[in-house]
């Protein structure tokens, strides 16, 4: 553990150890999230939008379904749901 | 000065970049979202697209809500996309009480509302009416 301090632009320098040890570079993307009482950052390299690319898996079958069809068949699940009130 | 442009990002939008299901429609998706990544386009969407895009990944593609919301959270995480109709920290706000909480967008949405504006709640739903207690 380490310390740093914010600057006036709300800047922080992270140590050089702790950059090498996660393989993080300048250029590097970090995701910022309010923990109860702390700050964490995790790297997600130089993009954000290529890990998300296909990174939420679907069966062969719903592969390719047409938005409209998809919207159509969630419209009626959600009425049924709504009407045995779940 | 150039003025950025500034998109109105669709549901089907999202979904073909999450999915990648569709070739054609991922590129464009893709194509945008990397514009939006780097600053050329601000990406503009609605908490209606937002709930649309929870329903159908719920509904039809039956996903757990762990499987999908980290990646909503990380398209939200984006600078230059903007949430039309609050502010995106309440949205995140919302989205991360959707991991821990069996209450729906709509109602977490409400409960938001109710936060901020004071105002009572009128539902026949005991599971949101016991949040409000």
């Amino acid at each position: 553990m380490i310390t740093t301090t914010l600057s006036i632009k709300n800047q922080i320098t992270l140590p050089k150890f702790i950059l090498e040890l996660l393989g993080i570079e300048s250029g590097d993307k970090l995701l910022v999230h309010a923990e109860e009482d702390s700050i964490s950052l995790q790297p997600v390299g130089k993009s954000v939008v290529d890990p998300l690319a296909g990174s939420i898996k679907i069966p062969k079958d719903k592969k390719g379904v047409p938005f409209e069809k998809a919207l159509s068949v969630t419209k009626k699940k959600v009425a049924q749901k709504l009407a045995r009130n779940e | 000065m150039n003025k950025k442009k500034s998109v109105l990002i669709d549901t089907n939008f999202i979904l073909r970049l999450l999915l990648k299901d569709i070739p054609s429609q991922f590129k464009k998706s893709r194509q945008l979202f990397k514009e939006i990544e780097d600053g050329e386009v601000f990406g503009l969407i609605s908490i209606l697209v937002i709930n649309e895009l929870i329903w159908i990944l719920e509904n039809f593609y039956e996903k757990e809500r762990k499987d999908f919301i980290p990646q909503v959270l990380k398209v939200l995480s984006l600078k230059k996309i903007k949430i039309l109709e609050i502010k995106k920290k309440d949205l995140i706000f919302i989205l991360e009480k959707m991991m821990e909480e069996n209450l729906d967008f709509t109602d977490l949405y409400l409960l938001y509302l109710k936060k901020q504006s004071k105002h009572d709640i009128a539902s026949f739903d005991k599971k949101l009416l016991k949040k409000t207690a």
